[in-house]
């Protein structure tokens, strides 16, 4: 039996794969670095690493090849090859457990990593102004078209439709009161003008208050900076039109209607992530070393209100000392507004002990192993 | 005797460059070296006035001198102090360096060709408004779409910026005596103070009195838009540097206290006693104004003291120089004298080691800080491991390689450093982020030692492909133990830089809440750790032997350089204190060179001088895979 | 505030392979083209990754990757889709509910009048003005009364580009005043200058000469925003307006613009500073 499983194992414990495996991975890191001047860290990041494959699209053609394996698959690949190759040879020696150490723990690492992946919430980001509070952040990369039905006494439901699905056309029937909405039509991005400001008369634009109009720009990959898209939405109720509305996320204003007996709010904005808690800033700063700009450091006094939980607790955060609470990670990303407005990154890891777990593994195995080589090559020295 | 030849060049050798590193005496009687060593604050740091003067100058011309009536001088803190004191002086010296011809065509002089055309602030003048049109206009583009012209008139428009500020540091330089100025101000003060109260109670106030405190108030407002240098300290609280004041700052704070400090009336009189040629009257202020410091900033003076020496002493040209004997004695030990010339190599490398080590220390003394904060300090801290690796190889085989190896590496890194160090001030404070001393000192230096042996191992691999390609003498035993070293270093290398990467992720995790973000300066570590590993697993799985492996730690080099210099030229990604973008030229060559001496590695192994001397068999690169090879 | 946990009722419209590969590809028929990676070995790799699943379930993984054991590779590879495409949370429609937005946030930000419809900016207005109408050319208008009969008067106006620039229109609250104009080089000595929102402001404090018949003053405020400049101007008695200074300069602190307002060419998605790369 045993015999057998290690001949089925054969093909995938060879070092030939780890250094096929190992040889893709530094192609996609490399790619996928240099890309991230063209298309910016998140797009790199979904096309080399948190995919199957990287695709070729020859140009005037809707086709897509795949010509070099991805993110998921060489790490699996290398995943695989990891456990096969420990499962065939493994045995308990005394010289072997520095290699095995080493290698439990980078399996530790990729197990992780994937199953941060999977489970992870969107990196999003809570803006607050001085004093202002909030129990929501806001996705930086994505935006929803918020439905929310303001009927009930002491809550609000709240229907939310990715932004992306909006494309023009598209007909989204909601989950609730035979709510349908329909796309005349997108932009993935926008640009608030005033109706003077047009290039000509006549050029393509949505106008979405009655100071301003939205006109389609080219979608954005720089650091920095986001896509606004806009939409000319129409609300159908059982097939009955309701009403059409141009929504605009640079302009993230609600407009009413109203469905049979309910009250309806409709909104364009950057997707919105409630947590059971709230925050409020306090105090942003922004210290400068003496007579210069240059930042000594960016913290940020917050107060953390969670009635469920019974806290009702001040705390600072500051650079490289996040908050962490519920699972989620508060740390000091950014600033605006002439120092006025704090920006927090809220990053959700459950995982996140794992690296250090594997960090140890792999330290402690790496000093076992290069330590005996190296206490074998001075032994052998000393002797000659 | 024989044996004692090495010690003696070598010692020789190193008393010489120790002997270079003492500072000058003064000329004429003049305590320069008192006043360059005076504190005072800039871009957030205490340093001493010849710092100040170093920088400055450097990022005016390109030698960093001042050069007045067609004599340069020597030291750039006579520089500083005629720019300081004696304006007018300094206003004729060829200080502005233009590179650019098309900033020299705009200046319309028809004599001024060449590649680099020096002004002085006088010869300037006249063009004053059109420099700030044109800088304007250059802000306008974005910094990466500038062309060579905006560049250069964006750098003159700040170098003339920059001098106006320090023409204005501790004096108003349109005044024809400033301790004069100063003592008719005090004067002024407890009446014009009366004055201003008087009149917003409605009372009957001295009109001139009033006039007068209004005059100097806007005066000294005025005078403080030249902020840039901070040359008055705090003495209320001597560790901290947010007390620093600029001189137009003192004064207008004396209007409310009603004293001028100590320190401005000490420079006033620094300036009256140099202006008027009194050599002993200025030495004597100088000794008096370091005394007064020495007794309330006690620290900062004894730093300034330090950072003065070592900016005179330059351990790394220094270390440098030796590094370059060391380099041609070790090439010549390999033909010639191998013993003598092989011993005095390492005399000489363990000498410039020493150096090195002590401007390390210095300098982490100066900054407080571990040895890498920045692109400046990793080239030399890469450097000094390498070295250190050398030093301990060399003990262990004694060929004569790796010596040759920590000189090359020495010098390489040092001469890296060197360019780098003329983007500024390289002990310079850290961006809010870096502000940890604990994740410096283990993720940033582990890059870097992970670096240094990465480097290491190529140049090794390079001896090895150059070496059995060209020369009759690469035999079986030169082999086996160069392979042998490649090994070592290699595993070193992989150590280090996976522990550091895996640190660098808990780092991210603490403060930008991910581990791992796929940032590019993460995933340079990672393509070395990866590299790193395809070595290894070739050479476990019997791939590669000794010429593979010298081939693949060439192509580490590229890996490393790229790591290292080449995801800083990308401009994004969230590591970006670190942003360079003129080396890209030198980076690219080095890396076609690399690929050069991969390209001759992999040449058959007919063609292989070494090889065809030692007459052995030609399969020892063929890769003999056993299931045994496969797990070392 | 009661925060309750905001459950997810409903999840649909689960995401569908194409989303994620071109349609060329997860047709069944078209499924060969990216076996064709591992053709080679594929038989024999197959019958390995059994037995490594095998052994993963034994270790208690999951039993979502045991159930792919049971297949063979090229399906194996095709299942373990599903498994990374439940990562890809963010094209669904989601469906939840929260307390009544916001009430409780904008009590504790204060009395923050709620924008009209388009309107470009929003204030805190202080206690004890009292609205007015607005009209064509009053974006915001407001009254005080003052303690001795007088009341002040508050305007707020827009004016697109920077209407006339900044010393002609201090010079034209002067001329109200009686008092002479002045020159752009004296400027700076009447106004204050500072920033509101990332742009420049400037206050001035003008009062008719100590001789007047009627003595008024003018509290006014110019917030030159890009494209566009504001006014916000309070007329009225000099002691009434001693006493609402305070108020004043609050009020004008308290403006902030809407992103609308960013009507200056060209139109740019906003930016903020990095704490990384500042």
């Amino acid at each position: 039996m045993t015999s057998k499983i290690v001949q089925l194992l054969k093909p995938f414990t060879s070092p030939k794969l780890t250094i096929f495996c190992l040889g893709c991975a530094m192609v996609l890191v490399f790619l996928g670095t240099i890309d991230q001047v063209n298309i910016g860290v998140y797009e790199a990041e979904n096309r080399y690493f948190r995919s199957f494959f990287l695709f070729f699209t020859p140009p005037h053609m809707d086709l897509r090849i795949p010509w070099f394996p991805g993110g998921y698959i060489v790490g699996s690949l290398l995943l695989v090859n990891l456990l096969a190759a420990h499962a065939a040879r493994f045995r308990l020696s005394l010289k072997k457990i520095g290699i095995v150490l080493l290698h439990s723990g980078l399996i530790l690492l990729l197990v992780g990593q994937l199953f941060a992946d999977l489970f992870v919430d969107l990196e999003s980001q809570l803006r607050l102004d001085q004093g202002e509070t909030k129990n929501y952040s806001e996705s930086f990369y994505f935006d929803e078209l918020a439905v929310i039905d303001t009927s009930g006494a002491d809550s609000d439901q709240v229907i939310s439709i990715p932004a992306s699905r909006l494309s023009k056309g598209s007909r989204i029937d909601l989950p609730v009161d035979g709510l349908r909405i329909v796309s005349n039509d997108y932009y993935p991005n926008s640009a608030l003008i005033s109706p003077s400001q047009l290039p000509q008369p006549g050029y393509p634009h949505l106008p979405v208050g009655p100071m301003a109009v939205a006109v389609q720009l080219e979608k954005t990959y720089k650091q920095n900076e986001r896509n606004l898209p806009a939409a000319d939405l129409s609300v159908f109720k059982n097939d009955k039109l309701i009403g059409s509305w141009r929504l605009a996320a640079g302009f993230p204003r609600p407009i009413s209607f109203q469905a049979g007996v309910k009250k309806y709010e409709a909104v364009l904005r950057p997707k919105r992530f409630y947590k059971p808690f709230a925050i409020t800033l306090i105090q942003f700063r922004h210290d400068r070393y003496a007579g210069t700009d240059i930042a000594k450091n960016f913290s940020s006094r917050i107060r953390l209100l969670d009635p469920s939980r019974h806290e009702d607790r001040e705390s600072l955060i500051f650079m490289n000392n996040p908050l962490r609470y519920r699972g989620f990670t508060f740390y000091q990303a950014g600033f605006d507004n002439n120092d006025q407005t704090t920006v927090l990154q809220v990053a959700k890891n459950p995982s996140w002990l794992v690296p250090y777990i594997s960090c140890a593994l792999i330290v402690i195995g790496m000093l076992l192993q290069f330590g005996m080589h190296l206490l074998s090559f001075v032994k052998r020295r000393v002797i000659a | 005797m024989k044996r004692l030849i090495p010690w003696i060049l070598g010692l020789v050798l190193v008393v010489w460059v120790i002997s270079r590193m003492l500072p000058p005496k003064d000329a004429h009687g003049l305590d320069l070296n008192g006043f360059a060593k005076l504190p005072v604050l800039v871009g957030g740091r205490v340093m001493p006035m010849d710092t100040l003067a170093r920088l400055s100058l450097s990022g005016m011309n390109h030698h960093g001198t001042y050069t007045t009536a067609g004599r340069m001088v020597e030291q750039p803190s006579q520089g500083l102090l005629d720019v300081m004191m004696m304006p007018e002086h300094s206003d004729t010296a060829k200080l502005f360096e233009v590179s650019n011809q098309e900033i020299v065509d705009l200046f319309g002089s028809q004599d001024a060709k060449g590649q680099f055309v020096s002004y002085s602030f006088n010869d300037l003048k006249p063009y004053f408004s059109e420099i700030e049109k044109q800088a304007a206009m250059a802000t306008q583009a974005d910094s990466e779409t500038r062309n060579p012209f905006q560049r250069g008139i964006l750098k003159l428009r700040d170098s003339l910026r920059l001098y106006l500020q320090l023409k204005n540091t501790i004096q108003a330089e349109d005044s024809p005596d400033f301790g004069k100025e100063i003592e008719a101000f005090q004067m002024v003060i407890q009446p014009g103070i009366k004055a201003v109260r008087d009149r917003d109670a409605g009372k009957l106030f001295d009109n001139q009195d009033f006039e007068r405190i209004v005059l100097f108030t806007q005066r000294y407002q005025n005078l403080s838009q030249a902020k840039y240098a901070f040359a008055i300290p705090s003495p209320q609280v001597p560790e901290e540097n947010d007390g620093w004041q600029h001189v137009s700052q003192a004064l207008l704070s004396a209007i409310g206290h009603g004293q001028v400090p100590y320190p401005v009336l000490a420079y006033c009189r620094m300036i009256s006693a140099y202006r008027s040629g009194d050599i002993v009257g200025f030495n004597d202020v100088v000794r008096e104004y370091s005394d007064y410091l020495s007794k309330t900033i006690p620290q900062k003076l004894d730093r300034a003291k330090i950072e003065f020496l070592f900016n005179h002493a330059q351990p790394f040209l220094q270390a440098m120089a030796l590094y370059v004997i060391a380099l041609v004695l070790g090439l010549l030990s390999w033909l010639f004298w191998p013993k003598t010339l092989g011993k005095t190599v390492i005399i000489l490398l363990v000498g410039a080691f020493l150096i090195h080590t002590a401007g390390l220390i210095v300098r982490m003394y100066l900054q407080g800080r571990p040895p890498v904060t920045n692109l400046y300090s990793s080239a030399i801290f890469v450097g000094w491991a390498s070295v250190m690796l050398c030093i301990l190889m060399e003990r262990f085989y004694r060929n004569g390689i790796s010596s040759v190896c920590g000189a090359v590496i020495g010098f390489g890194t040092l001469l890296i450093a060197h360019n780098l160090q003329l983007d500024g001030d390289s002990l310079e404070m850290l961006r809010a982020v870096l502000d940890t001393n604990g994740w410096l000192a283990t993720h940033v230096v582990g890059e870097a030692l992970g670096y240094s042996a990465m480097f290491l191992a190529g140049l090794i691999g390079i001896i090895y492909i150059v070496r059995g390609v060209f020369t009759n003498s690469f035999d079986e035993a030169t082999s086996k133990s160069l392979g042998r070293m490649m090994y070592g270093v290699v595993c070193f290398a992989t150590l280090c830089s996976l522990v550091a990467t895996i640190l660098g992720g808990i780092w991210a995790d603490q403060s930008w809440g991910r581990f791992w973000g796929w940032d590019p300066k993460e995933n340079g570590a990672l393509l070395i750790v990866l590299w790193n590993a395809i070595i290894l697993h070739a050479r476990w799985g019997g791939y590669a032997r000794e010429r593979g492996l010298a081939v693949m730690t060439v192509f580490g080099n590229i890996v490393t350089s790229l790591s290292w210099f080449g995801v800083n030229m990308l401009g994004v990604g969230l590591h970006s204190y670190g942003f360079m973008d003129q080396a890209f030229g030198p980076l690219l060559a080095f890396v076609v060179s690399q690929f050069v001496v991969m390209a001759i590695g992999c040449v058959s192994l007919e063609h292989w001088r070494g090889i065809k001397a030692r007459g052995r068999r030609k399969e020892s690169d063929i890769p003999v895979l056993t299931t045994d090879a496969v797990q070392p | 505030m009661t925060a309750e946990a905001p459950g997810i009722l409903e999840k649909q419209n689960r995401l569908q392979m194409s989303q994620v590969f071109s349609v060329s590809l997860h047709q069944p028929s078209h499924g060969l083209v990216f076996q064709g990676f591992y053709s080679e070995a594929a038989s024999s790799i197959g019958a390995a990754l059994n037995a490594v699943l095998r052994s993963l379930h034994l270790a208690g993984l999951g039993c979502g990757l045991a159930r792919i054991s049971q297949l063979r590779l090229g399906y194996a590879v095709l299942l373990w889709i599903p498994i990374f495409l439940t990562s890809c949370n963010n094209d669904k429609i989601e469906v939840y509910r929260i307390p009544k937005e916001n009430l409780n946030v904008a009590m504790e930000r204060g009395n923050l009048a709620p924008p009209a419809p388009g309107h470009p900016a929003q204030w805190l207005k202080p206690d004890g003005w009292s609205e007015q109408p607005v009209s064509e050319m009053r974006l915001g208008s407001f009254k005080v009364d003052g303690s001795d009969g007088t009341s002040a008067d508050i305007s707020v106006v827009v004016f697109p580009g920077e209407a006339g620039g900044l010393v002609s229109n201090i010079n034209r609250w002067r001329g109200q005043l009686e008092l002479p104009p002045l020159e752009e080089k004296q400027l700076p000595e009447t106004i204050q200058q500072t920033e509101i929102q990332g742009a420049p402001a400037f206050f001035v404090d003008l009062q008719t000469p100590e001789n007047s018949s009627k003595p008024s003053r003018i509290l006014g405020a110019v917030l030159q925003r890009p494209g566009r400049t504001w006014f916000v101007k309070m007329t009225g008695s000099p002691t009434l307006l001693e006493s609402q200074r305070q108020k004043f300069f609050d009020f004008v602190n308290s403006f902030r613009f809407n992103d609308s307002d960013q009507s200056g060419v060209p139109p740019s998605p906003p930016r903020q500073k990095s704490t990384n790369d500042e």
